[in-house]
């Protein structure tokens, strides 16, 4: 016999999902929830073994119910009903604990088996989501640290190394062949992107840099 | 004239002090007397006379120089003043004087009839000048009181304008909430209620209830479609880089475009005003990328100091003249970009050249500084 505790805000929701389950002969419902708070408390008391869990929940959010349910009650397998197939979603939900993350939109049949699979100890995942897992991951984009001297465009890179060398503005207006004004506008924008405060710091940051010479 | 002009004469020799201080109060000015430069100074100071006669020729200094030194100063420098002279009285010395500031030169000797006509003529040009003064000081006044009121219109109507993105963001949240929760799990239930309770076990049947969940799911898939396309549940959720990093992908998905994503470490969240414009401006400016660059990559930079948070798109693609293609530009998403920076008192700039790409910086300050108080009584 499979226990499940249920928690579930909607109400038309709840009541297709009490139908599929009630469905299978080894399955009992335990009991259910209509808020997060309602179902920590319903999971310290009935110990269920499978907690199905709505991701969006009122009064505590589903993720750190989850992460409750998980820390204070590890038997309790916890099963996300979400109706978001976004990826960041079932990241977090898994690190927070949860063993089975299902759509809402899911077939009867995908919710038995996301139950059976938590039970046996394996991780259950929607198979909208185990595909795109498998997909997803190869389309991941380059992602690293920032350098904010990144963020200077070339004409700021260039008046940064002659601010450096102590040039003025006019000088440096002279020797870009732009006027005065867009060579102080240039200065300010790279300063406060840099997050220089004084000369001082700018000729520091050229040094550390090696845009000019200790 | 309403009230008896005040004349300074300043003269060394007692009996011209004398006799043309009696020639003007006996014509109903107020006359000051002073015998050295020095007492004409301290008079000039004390009395501001609407008129100096000054004497070039004074024991302790030059008149030509007390009057320079009158017009070098703030508190006399509005006096008008007319030097006499009996010996210096060629065009040179008159120049010289001119030069110094004087506003008129009278030569001596001069009957007294005339130089009472000059004196009086003297006293219309100061009475001019000194009306013309006070016009212009009345005119900046009201420039000074329009600027400050102009000032707090703009104010006022950038408060408004962030107000109206405030609403149009919280409409948003609330209808694509609506849509995804609320609609969403209706129709989540309803298939469900179908599915379990309702499948027709007559085949003849079962295709058309099929088909009908068929139905169901594409009307779930339009529903959240919307419901994102207004606005991701995932900003309010899971934050600013999760949302970014998702939006991405569905833009990879939807463009072939890769972007290139560089940020500095982002512990905490933002306020919700700042995270909105932040995805907005780089939604907008990746819409931008896909329309126009012709690229295959685009790099987006996010970083946070302590004053400000930064963001930055930028391509190598087809790129445009900044400065003449701006009103074709402006239509397509940059002024809004641009405007939605600077009800946030950021700063936006816009890097472009034909072929050498497109890049968009917007740096927004993380606490909003109350608007610069509006001076009042400038300039009077």
């Amino acid at each position: 016999m499979i226990t499940i505790a249920l928690a579930e805000d909607h109400h038309l929701v709840r009541q297709g999902f009490k139908l599929v389950l009630t469905a299978e002969s080894d399955f009992r419902l335990v009991g259910e929830a209509a808020d997060g708070l309602e179902a920590v408390q319903l999971v310290e008391k009935k110990k269920p073994n499978v907690l199905l869990l709505d991701l969006m929940i009122p009064r505590l959010h589903g993720l750190e119910v989850a992460r409750q349910v998980h820390r204070d009650s590890p038997d309790t397998k916890v099963v996300i009903l979400s109706m978001h197939a976004d990826e960041p979603y079932v990241m977090e939900a898994l690190r927070n604990g949860a063993s089975g993350y299902v759509l809402k939109d899911c077939t009867a049949g995908d919710l038995v088996q996301a139950v059976r699979t938590v039970v046996a100890g394996r991780r259950y995942l929607s198979p909208a989501l185990a595909e795109r897992a498998l997909t997803g991951y190869v389309e991941h984009p380059g992602e690293s640290e920032l350098d904010i001297y990144e963020t200077l465009t070339n004409r700021e890179r260039l008046v940064l190394q002659l601010a450096a060398e102590g040039k003025t503005s006019a000088e440096i207006a002279t020797a870009l062949f732009i006027s005065p004004r867009t060579a102080e506008t240039h200065r300010a924008n790279l300063m406060r992107k840099l997050g220089l405060r004084s000369q001082t710091d700018l000729v520091r940051f050229a040094i550390r840099r090696g845009i000019i010479a200790a | 004239m309403k009230q008896a002009a005040k004349i300074l004469i300043v003269d060394d020799n007692p009996v011209v002090l004398f006799s043309v201080a009696h020639l003007l109060e006996a014509t109903g000015f107020k006359v000051l007397q002073a015998a050295t430069a020095k007492q004409g100074r301290e008079l000039a100071r004390a009395e501001l006379p609407d008129l100096v006669l000054l004497d070039v020729m004074l024991p302790d200094q030059n008149g030509v120089d007390l009057c320079r030194q009158l017009k070098a100063e703030l508190a006399t420098q509005q006096l008008f003043v007319v030097l006499l002279s009996s010996v210096e009285t060629s065009p040179d010395s008159q120049v010289t004087g001119l030069e110094a500031g004087a506003d008129g030169y009278i030569a001596r000797p001069i009957e007294n009839r005339e130089l009472l006509a000059r004196v009086q003529a003297m006293l219309r040009i100061q009475q001019a000048e000194t009306e013309l003064r006070r016009a212009h000081d009345e005119l900046e006044r009201r420039v000074a009181e329009r600027t400050a009121e102009l000032s707090r219109a703009n104010a006022a109507l950038r408060a408004l304008s962030q107000r109206l993105v405030d609403v149009q963001e919280a409409e948003r949240r609330f209808v694509a909430r609506e849509l995804h929760d609320e609609i969403g799990q209706m129709v989540t239930g309803l298939k469900l209620l179908l599915e379990t309770s309702l499948r027709p076990t007559n085949p003849g049947e079962l295709q058309s209830f099929e088909e009908s969940l068929q139905l169901i799911n594409d009307l779930m898939d339009r529903v959240r479609r919307l419901s994102v396309d207004l606005r991701p549940q995932m900003l309010d959720d899971l934050g600013l880089l999760t949302a970014l990093e998702w939006h991405f992908k569905r833009y990879y998905k939807q463009t072939s475009i890769r972007v290139l994503f560089k940020h500095t470490p982002l512990p905490e969240r933002l306020s919700s005003q700042l995270e909105t414009a932040v995805f907005r401006i780089v939604q907008e400016a990746l819409t931008n990328v896909a329309r126009y660059a012709g690229v295959k990559e685009v790099t987006v930079r996010l970083w946070k100091n302590e004053e400000r948070v930064g963001i930055q798109v930028e391509d190598g693609g087809t790129g445009f003249d900044a400065a003449t293609r701006s009103a074709e530009h402006a239509s397509t998403g940059v002024s809004g970009m641009k405007e939605r920076a600077e009800l946030l008192g950021g700063e936006f700039t816009l890097d472009s050249f034909p072929g050498q790409g497109t890049c968009v910086t917007v740096e927004l300050p993380l606490k909003r500084t109350p608007e610069a108080p509006v001076s009042s009584g400038n300039g009077i």
